[in-house]
C-alpha cells in the first residue's frame, strides 16, 4: 500500500469514526417493543397484554404467548420491521403476550405452581372469558414453553393448539454448556446465598460465557456499526435487550434447575405441580414443535423429544434455520417461520 | 477488529511505518548524511505534536456532548491534515537542498524521543476517541466494552515485538515463547475478562486481609471479643503468608477449615449473645471469602491453561505465512484470528467436568459471602427500630401460601358453583355434580400441602 493508499484509508476511517461519534451523540431513545398493546389484566408484578391489530382477523381463536422468566418477552417485538409479535398481527391473529415483570425480594417464594398454575392459568381464564370461548393457543417460548407444556399437560382442556419454539423437555444433554453446568450447580447454595432472589447479571454472566470471545467479536465493529445510523439502532436495541434481564424468584429458580436441568423430570413423568403428576402424554392436541438448528442455548437435542413424548395425532417438527435469538429477529423469522406458524394455526382454527 | 481504535493506532502505523521506510530508502539511495535534517525534522516533529496536542485538549475541554459531536468531525479531519501537513513538510525539508541526505535513523536520540512522542500521540488519540464514544454508550455495554479496550490495548502494546517475530520466520515454539512476553496471554485474559489474579498466595492473603479488616472495624465496637479474634486472625494470615506455598492456594483453604473448626469449642462454651453471634458470622464470613477467593483464581488458573498456547499459536501461524509467501501481517488481522483460536481453546477448557465443579464451588462461596455479609449486617442492626430482612422474607412467605390457599378455594368456589348451576338447569343431571368434588382431591392434597409450607 502506498501513502496515498494509506492517507486515503486514514480518511475514511476518519469519516467513519466522525459518523459514529455524531450517531450516538444524537442519540435520544432506544425505543423497544413498540407495537400497540392495552394491559388487559393483572396481578401483582404480572400483565396480560393484548396487542391491536388493524389487520382482520383470520384466526377466531387468540394466540397467548409465553415467554421465559430469562430476559424479557420485548425480543419478540424488538423493533418495528423485526418483529415477532407485528409478523404475527398482520397474520391476523390475535395476539395476547405475559409479561412476567421484574422479581423482587417480596417474589422470592414465588415457585413454578405460582407461575404456571397462578399466572398462566389466569391469563388463560381472561381470555377465554373476554372471548367466550373454550379453548386457546398457546404458544410458549424456551422455558415459557416448558411452562406451556406441563400447563397444558394439566390443563389439557384448555388448549386448542400448542406450539412450542426452542423449548428444552430432555435436560440430560452434554451438548450445550447451560445443561452440562447446570448439574454441578449447588442450586441451594445460590438461592440462599442471594437471599432468595437470583440476579439477572449473574445468569448473564453464564450466558456470555457460552460463546466467550462473542463480545471481542461484536465491538470489533462497533465503529462500522455506529456510523450507520439504522444498525447503530439495531445493534442497541439488542445490547438494551440483551441487558434488561430481570432477577428469578428464587424457589421457582431452585426448582427449575434441580427438577429440570439436574433430575430431568419432566420428560421421565415425575414432575409434580401442586400435588398432580404431569404427563405430557396428556397432551393430546395439534402440535408444532420448533427447533433452531444452530440453538446453543438450548440445543435441538433438548428439543425434539417433545414431538415423541405427547399423544398427539397431529403433529409436527419444524426445523429453524438459525440460533435461539435469531428465531425472533432474523430475516428468515419475517419470511418463513411466522407465516408458517399462522399458517398451522388457521389450519386447526 | 475495527474499532475506531485500533483502525486509527494500526494507520497511524502504517503512516509511521511507511515514512520510515521512506527515509530509509532514500536515506540509502542518497548515502549521506548531515546533522541538521535530524534536528530540524525534530523541531517539526515538537512542533507538530505540541499543536496535535492543544487539538486535543480543546476537545476535551468540550461540555457540550451536541457541541462535541458536531466539532468532532471537522476537528479529527483537522488533526489528519495536520499529519499530512506534518508529514509533507518533513518530506520537503528532508529534500531540501540544503539537508538532503540526512538519515534521522542513525541518530539514536532523534528516533528515541520520535517514538516516544509518537506512542504518546497514539495514547492521547485513543483516549480521545475513547471518550467521545465511551461516553455514550448504554451503561451496561461499558464495562464489557471497557474490557475489551484493555485487552486490544495489550495486544497493541505488544505488536511491535509480535510483528517482528512473524517477520522474522520464526516458527519455533520455545523460540516466540521465550521472545514473547511470558505475561501477555494472562495480560490478555485478565483484561478481557475483567479479572486480577494475585501474583501469589500471600498476595492473595493481603487481598483477604484488607477486605476483612474493613468488615471487623464496621462491627468491632464497645468490649467484646472481636480484638482476640481479630488478632487471631491477623496472626494466622502472617504465618500463612510466610509459608512458602505458591501456588498451594487449597492449602489455604485448608487451613482456614481448620481455625474455624479450632474456634467451635469457643462458641460453645461462650453460648449466644450478639458479640458472640457476630464473632461467629464474621468467622464464617471470612472461612466463605478465603474460599471464594482460592475458587476464583483456580478457575482463572484453568482459563489461562487453557489459552496459554493461543497467543503462541497464533504467532506461528502468521509465521508459517510469511515463510511461505511473504505476507506481513496486518494487526487487525492478527486478533481476529487470536480471537478465534481463543475461543477455541477456551471452549473446551469450559466443557470439561473439572471447570464446570470449580466455577460451581466459586459461585457457591461467592453467593455465601453476600449472605452471611447481610447476616452480619442484620446482627449488628438487631436493636434498631426496623423491620429486618428476614422478617420480611417470612411475611413473604406466608403471602405466597395465602395467595395459593385464596387460588385453590377460588377454584373450588368456581367448581361448586358450576355444578350448581348445572343442577339448577337439569336437576336429573344431579349425579353429575360430583364431578368438580372428585376432581377436588387432588386440591385437597395441595391445601394440605400449602399449610404445610406456611407453617414451615
Amino acid at each position: 500500500m502506498d501513502t496515498k493508499q494509506y492517507q486515503d484509508q486514514l480518511m475514511t476511517q476518519a469519516d467513519t469514526i466522525a459518523e459514529a461519534i455524531k450517531n450516538i451523540g444524537n442519540l435520544k431513545e432506544v425505543d423497544i417493543a413498540t407495537a400497540p398493546r392495552k394491559v388487559v389484566w393483572s396481578e401483582g408484578k404480572v400483565k396480560l397484554y393484548h396487542f391491536e391489530a388493524d389487520d382482520k382477523k383470520t384466526c377466531k381463536t387468540p394466540v397467548l404467548i409465553t415467554y421465559a422468566l430469562v430476559n424479557r418477552w420485548e425480543m419478540m417485538d424488538l423493533q418495528s420491521d423485526r418483529s415477532f409479535i407485528r409478523k404475527m398481527l398482520s397474520e391476523g391473529l390475535d395476539v395476547y403476550v405475559i409479561d412476567w415483570g421484574y422479581a423482587s425480594r417480596t417474589d422470592r417464594y414465588k415457585d413454578m405452581e405460582d407461575y404456571i398454575l397462578g399466572d398462566i392459568d389466569a391469563c388463560v381464564e381472561h381470555i377465554r372469558k373476554e372471548h367466550s370461548i373454550e379453548q386457546v393457543n398457546l404458544l410458549g417460548v424456551c422455558q415459557g414453553g416448558t411452562f406451556s407444556l406441563i400447563y397444558t399437560a394439566l390443563h389439557p382442556e384448555k388448549v386448542k393448539n400448542l406450539i412450542t419454539l426452542v423449548t428444552p423437555v430432555d435436560f440430560d444433554n452434554e451438548e450445550g454448556l447451560l445443561f452440562r453446568w447446570a448439574k454441578d450447580l449447588d442450586v441451594d447454595a445460590i438461592v440462599d446465598g442471594f437471599g432468595g432472589v437470583v440476579p439477572g447479571d449473574f445468569l448473564n454472566s453464564g450466558f456470555d460465557l457460552l460463546k466467550p470471545m462473542n463480545k471481542a467479536r461484536k465491538y470489533a465493529s462497533l465503529t462500522d456499526t455506529l456510523a450507520d445510523e439504522g444498525r447503530m439502532m439495531n445493534f442497541l436495541r439488542m445490547e438494551k435487550w440483551v441487558a434488561d434481564s430481570p432477577d428469578q424468584a428464587g424457589e421457582a429458580y431452585r426448582r427449575f434447575i434441580k427438577e429440570m436441568y439436574q433430575q430431568n423430570k419432566l420428560i421421565k413423568g415425575e414432575f409434580e405441580l401442586a400435588g398432580r403428576k404431569v404427563d405430557l402424554q396428556n397432551i393430546e392436541m395439534p402440535i408444532l414443535t420448533i427447533y433452531a438448528k444452530s440453538d446453543h442455548i438450548v440445543p435441538p437435542a433438548t428439543t425434539k423429544p417433545i414431538h415423541e413424548i405427547v399423544s398427539s395425532k397431529d403433529k409436527e417438527l419444524m426445523e429453524f434455520p438459525g440460533g435461539h435469538i435469531g428465531v425472533f429477529v432474523g430475516s428468515k423469522s419475517q419470511k418463513i417461520l411466522t407465516p408458517a406458524i399462522a399458517e398451522w394455526l388457521k389450519k386447526r382454527d | 477488529m475495527n474499532t475506531p481504535f485500533n483502525v486509527f493506532v494500526e494507520n497511524q502505523k502504517k503512516f509511521y511505518d511507511n515514512w520510515m521506510e521512506m527515509t530509509k530508502n532514500m536515506s540509502s539511495a542518497q548515502k549521506q548524511e548531515t546533522k541538521n535534517a535530524g534536528k530540524e525534522g525534530f523541531d517539526l516533529f515538537q512542533d507538530f505534536f505540541a499543536r496535535q496536542k492543544e487539538l486535543f485538549e480543546n476537545s476535551f475541554k468540550m461540555g457540550d456532548p451536541k457541541e462535541t459531536s458536531e466539532k468532532m468531525s471537522r476537528q479529527y479531519n483537522d488533526w489528519l491534515e495536520l499529519q499530512q501537513s506534518f508529514f509533507k513538510k518533513w518530506m520537503e525539508k528532508y529534500n531540501d537542498p540544503k539537508t538532503a541526505g540526512a538519515n534521522p535513523l542513525t541518530n539514536g536520540e532523534w528516533m528515541q524521543k520520535q517514538t516516544e512522542m509518537w506512542k504518546e500521540m497514539n495514547q492521547r488519540g485513543m483516549e480521545w476517541i475513547n471518550d467521545n464514544l465511551f461516553n455514550h454508550l448504554p451503561d451496561p455495554m461499558k464495562p464489557h466494552f471497557k474490557n475489551y479496550l484493555h485487552s486490544v490495548e495489550v495486544v497493541n502494546k505488544n505488536w511491535e515485538t509480535i510483528y517482528r517475530m512473524i517477520t522474522q520466520g520464526i516458527l519455533n515454539t520455545a523460540t516466540i515463547e521465550k521472545m514473547m512476553n511470558k505475561d501477555l496471554q494472562k495480560q490478555f485474559v485478565e483484561a478481557y475478562f475483567g479479572m486480577k489474579m494475585p501474583a501469589d498466595s500471600s498476595q492473595m492473603l493481603e487481598q483477604i486481609r484488607t477486605w476483612f479488616d474493613k468488615m471487623i472495624s464496621a462491627v468491632e465496637g464497645g468490649e467484646n471479643p472481636m480484638g482476640s479474634w481479630t488478632e487471631l486472625w491477623s496472626e494466622s494470615y502472617k504465618r500463612m503468608s510466610n509459608m512458602d506455598m505458591q501456588p498451594g492456594y487449597r492449602m489455604i483453604l485448608d487451613m482456614q477449615k481448620t481455625i474455624v473448626e479450632n474456634s467451635e469449642p469457643f462458641f460453645s462454651i461462650a453460648g449466644e449473645n450478639k458479640q458472640h453471634r457476630l464473632a461467629r458470622e464474621l468467622r464464617d464470613l471470612q472461612f466463605a471469602f478465603t474460599a471464594y477467593m482460592v475458587h476464583s483464581i483456580e478457575m482463572q488458573q484453568h482459563l489461562y491453561e487453557a489459552t496459554g498456547n493461543a497467543m503462541t499459536e497464533t504467532i506461528r501461524t502468521f509465521s508459517e505465512k510469511f515463510a511461505q509467501n511473504g505476507e506481513t501481517p496486518d494487526m487487525n488481522v492478527f486478533f481476529n484470528s487470536y480471537v478465534e483460536i481463543m475461543e477455541n481453546h477456551l471452549t473446551e477448557v469450559l466443557k470439561s467436568d473439572e471447570y464446570s465443579k470449580v466455577q460451581s464451588e466459586m459461585v457457591k462461596f461467592g453467593a455465601k459471602v453476600k449472605s452471611l455479609t447481610e447476616e452480619t449486617l442484620e446482627t449488628m442492626m438487631e436493636d434498631l427500630p426496623f423491620i429486618p430482612r428476614s422478617e420480611g422474607d417470612e411475611m413473604n412467605k406466608q403471602t405466597i401460601a395465602l395467595k395459593r390457599k385464596v387460588r385453590e378455594l377460588e377454584k373450588q368456589v368456581s367448581e361448586l358453583k358450576q355444578a350448581i348451576d348445572q343442577i339448577k338447569v337439569d336437576p336429573k343431571e344431579a349425579p353429575k355434580a360430583n364431578r368438580p368434588a372428585a376432581k377436588s382431591n387432588s386440591t385437597k392434597t395441595t391445601a394440605s400441602k400449602s399449610s404445610k409450607t406456611s407453617k414451615s
